[in-house]
């Protein structure tokens, strides 16, 4: 890495963070908004809670609050009444009170009295960090102020779920997010590493019956929708494919009796999580949609860079096919499944619902569905974050890539488009 | 470039007065489609699929079952049977699958047109004002565009159909408002070419009003290309449609639409497999047909991208 790219990378990485802030912050303010002003509530269901429980529900989850101040409350915490600390940080962890305090738990607002204990749960995973960065902890007297109640998601409390209100958000991400990226990041590297040579050799053999089937494999994947691969992928494989192999070895090649066995294979499971085998399915189904994407995309650069001149020089020169390829036209070539994987990351969050819910796998877009259809308000903000973060992250590795890719856009100052 | 405009009395005859070069170019564009096998044969696929789908209420009653018919004998799901007309076979209520499917395309097919109409007029103010303004209007514009390109909004549409309700129309809209980014960068383009213009240069100095520039002249020599571009939008609508269908978010019952149906025969694959051939194969194929045919339209009258 040259110095000049350094400089570039610090002045464009600064850049791109203050515009992920804004980005997210906006984001989670129309979220928020819309939420609000919909019709309904977390806590209206078919047996609404007694009048005085879903007010001590709305004062804990500060429902009575003024929007904005909500909304504050949601991003930077809300102070609790006067609470000492205690625990340690980066787990939830009980606050005993002080004598005379009143706080607002889930239980209804009290006030401590002498001879009672009460306790209060904080949550402030990031709060070490970030603590000291946003807000003071003492007073002007340099007495400490009170511990806040809820940190807010910039100490790293997504809060507690408003529909099952034992569970913080914090626990779905924590448990959501890897089953998700179990078969998201493979399904990618799949489609990336089988639909780039793919594509290379389909612009190599251009209209040759080679370039014919890899383009209809394309096609093939670009037009067979998630959600008709993945029953149908179900069906054949997970099904039926028991009953193939018997129908196949026994029946028709007269092989070897394969001996008794379930009507249900169990090789490649359709459903739930477990084992490796339990992600094959999810990642095949993903994958090959964004397989045709990109065997197309990285056939048409490569076509590009095939006909360009430095390639034809290159072959007058008389050099080797591979160093050709690699030298001169890999680069160029995957320029457009590099401009790919910036919207990739939609793609894929949109097909990770249809696939969790399809392989019923408790990922982050299964969370993402029942917070939305139950109006659990702090689970949806807390995935929407996540997944903008994740969106926003391959976003920015995508330009880094592209800038390292093709110099002319690092001389013009960054940027795709 | 002023494309299809034949209907269009006064573009024509505005063509005609300058050259005769924009009808001899829309029917070099026709042969160049009709050359097209595979478009050609996506149309013919498509025009099968569309009377189908138009002529459910016939079918309907050609086969004797009516979309909420719940057939006794046939109850909680059985295999196509051909001597009692259930070609496709019946769901769990004993209601005919291929009929269902008939009607669940028309869903589909309205809410295609519908919101890809909506996404049409969109992405045509929005590309169009763009273009229009320039300077620094566009440069924010077309940013927003960009921060969008990569941005999830299927998600949003997700969250808003959850919270408002599942209203055909809110469907309609909320669609419109996911697909139209494509279509207001066409647009964009089409507009900054066409500004310089001599014909709108002359409109200038003629006096008329910027608005009056924009009905008269900029709107129905779009249109062509807008048309075009609609063709390989609606594919995309009517694969959102009926993602949130699979989730649930759709049209509601009693109606329903192809991916209400595949999502129920996805729940009961491993039984009742067949719940799932019948619409899965008509939203393929509808896919299929629809992106040739998009394509053939693309290639044959935007020949820089061919």
């Amino acid at each position: 890495m040259s110095r000049t790219w350094g400089i570039f990378f610090m002045g464009y990485a600064f850049q791109r963070f203050g515009q992920m802030m804004v980005i997210v912050l906006i984001a989670l303010l129309a979220v928020f908004t819309t939420q609000r002003l919909a019709p309904g509530g977390p806590f209206d269901g078919e047996r609404p809670p007694p009048p005085k429980i879903l007010k001590n529900l709305r004062a804990y989850y500060d429902m009575d609050l003024s929007m904005p101040a909500q909304f504050y409350s949601y991003l930077f915490g809300m102070a609790g009444r006067a609470i000492e600390p205690g625990g340690s940080p980066g787990e939830a962890y009980w606050i005993a009170l002080p004598p005379e305090a009143e706080v607002t738990t889930l239980g209804g607002t009290q006030k401590r009295s002498d001879d009672s204990v009460l306790f209060v749960r904080q949550f402030c995973p990031w709060g070490q960090w970030f603590g000291r960065m946003f807000g003071a902890k003492t007073d002007a007297e340099g007495r400490p102020l009170p511990t806040l109640r809820k940190c807010g998601i910039i100490r790293g409390d997504f809060g507690l779920s408003m529909v099952r209100r034992s569970i913080y958000v914090n626990d779905y991400v924590r448990d959501g997010l890897p089953a998700t990226l179990k078969y998201a990041v493979p399904s990618l590297l799949f489609a990336l590493l089988l639909g780039i040579p793919m594509g290379f050799y389909a612009a190599y053999r251009q209209n040759k019956p080679a370039d014919f089937v890899m383009v209809t494999v394309g096609m093939f994947g670009t037009i067979m929708p998630n959600l008709v691969m993945a029953p149908l992928l179900v069906f054949l494989l997970a099904f039926q494919f028991d009953g193939f192999l018997h129908w196949l070895l026994v029946e028709k090649l007269e092989w070897i009796e394969l001996g008794r066995r379930q009507r249900t294979l169990n090789w490649i499971p359709a459903g739930k999580t477990g084992g490796v085998m339990h992600y094959v399915l999810p990642t095949l189904v993903l994958g090959t949609g964004l397989l045709g994407r990109i065997v197309r995309l990285s056939r048409a650069g490569a076509l590009e860079a095939l006909r360009s001149n430095y390639v034809r020089t290159a072959r007058a020169k008389g050099l080797p096919a591979h160093v050709i390829l690699f030298r001169h036209v890999l680069k160029p070539g995957i320029l457009p499944v590099v401009t790919y994987m910036a919207p990739v990351t939609a793609v894929i969050m949109t097909g990770s619902l249809i696939i969790e819910q399809a392989f019923s796998l408790p990922g982050l877009g299964r969370q993402f569905i029942t917070a939305a259809t139950d109006r659990d308000y702090t689970l949806l903000m807390g995935t929407t974050v996540i997944l903008l973060l994740a969106v926003i992250l391959l976003n920015f590795i995508v330009d880094l890539a592209y800038s390292w890719l093709d110099p002319r856009i690092r001389r013009a100052g960054g940027g795709r488009s | 470039m002023s494309l299809l405009n034949r209907t269009n009395n006064e573009a024509a005859l505005e063509a005609a007065v300058t050259t005769l070069q924009s009808r001899s170019l829309t029917q070099l564009a026709i042969t160049r489609f009709l050359r097209n096998r595979v478009a050609v044969g996506a149309s013919i696929v498509l025009l099968i699929l569309v009377a189908l789908a138009v002529f459910a209420p016939v079918f309907e009653l050609l086969t004797g079952y009516p979309m909420e018919f719940q057939d006794r004998d046939f109850y909680s799901g059985k295999p196509p049977n051909w001597e009692a007309q259930h070609y496709l076979g019946t769901d769990y209520n004993g209601r005919d699958i291929l009929v269902r499917t008939m009607f669940g395309m028309r869903i589909s097919m309205m809410v295609a047109l519908v919101a890809a109409t909506v996404a049409l007029v969109i992405g045509i103010s929005y590309g169009a004002i763009s273009g229009l303004a320039g300077g620094m209007v566009d440069t924010i514009m077309m940013r927003i565009l960009d921060l969008l390109y990569s941005f999830p909004l299927t998600l949003i549409a997700v969250i808003a159909l959850a919270y408002f309700g599942r209203n055909i129309m809110i469907v309609f809209v909320i669609i419109g408002l996911v697909e139209w980014q494509l279509m207001a960068r066409v647009i964009r383009g089409q507009v900054l070419s066409l500004r310089n213009a001599e014909f709108i240069e002359a409109a200038r100095a003629t006096g008329v009003r910027p608005f009056g520039i924009l009905v008269r002249h900029i709107v129905p020599n779009v249109t062509g290309v807008a048309i075009v571009y609609m063709t390989l939008i609606i594919p995309e609508v009517i694969l959102v449609e009926s993602f949130l269908g699979y989730l649930g978010l759709g049209v509601q019952e009693p109606d329903t639409s192809l991916g209400v149906l595949i999502s129920e025969g996805a729940n009961a694959i491993e039984q009742k497999p067949w719940m799932t051939y019948g619409p899965g194969i008509f939203l393929v194929v509808l896919l299929m047909a629809l992106n040739f045919l998009g394509d053939g339209l693309r290639d044959a009258f935007d020949p820089k991208d061919r």
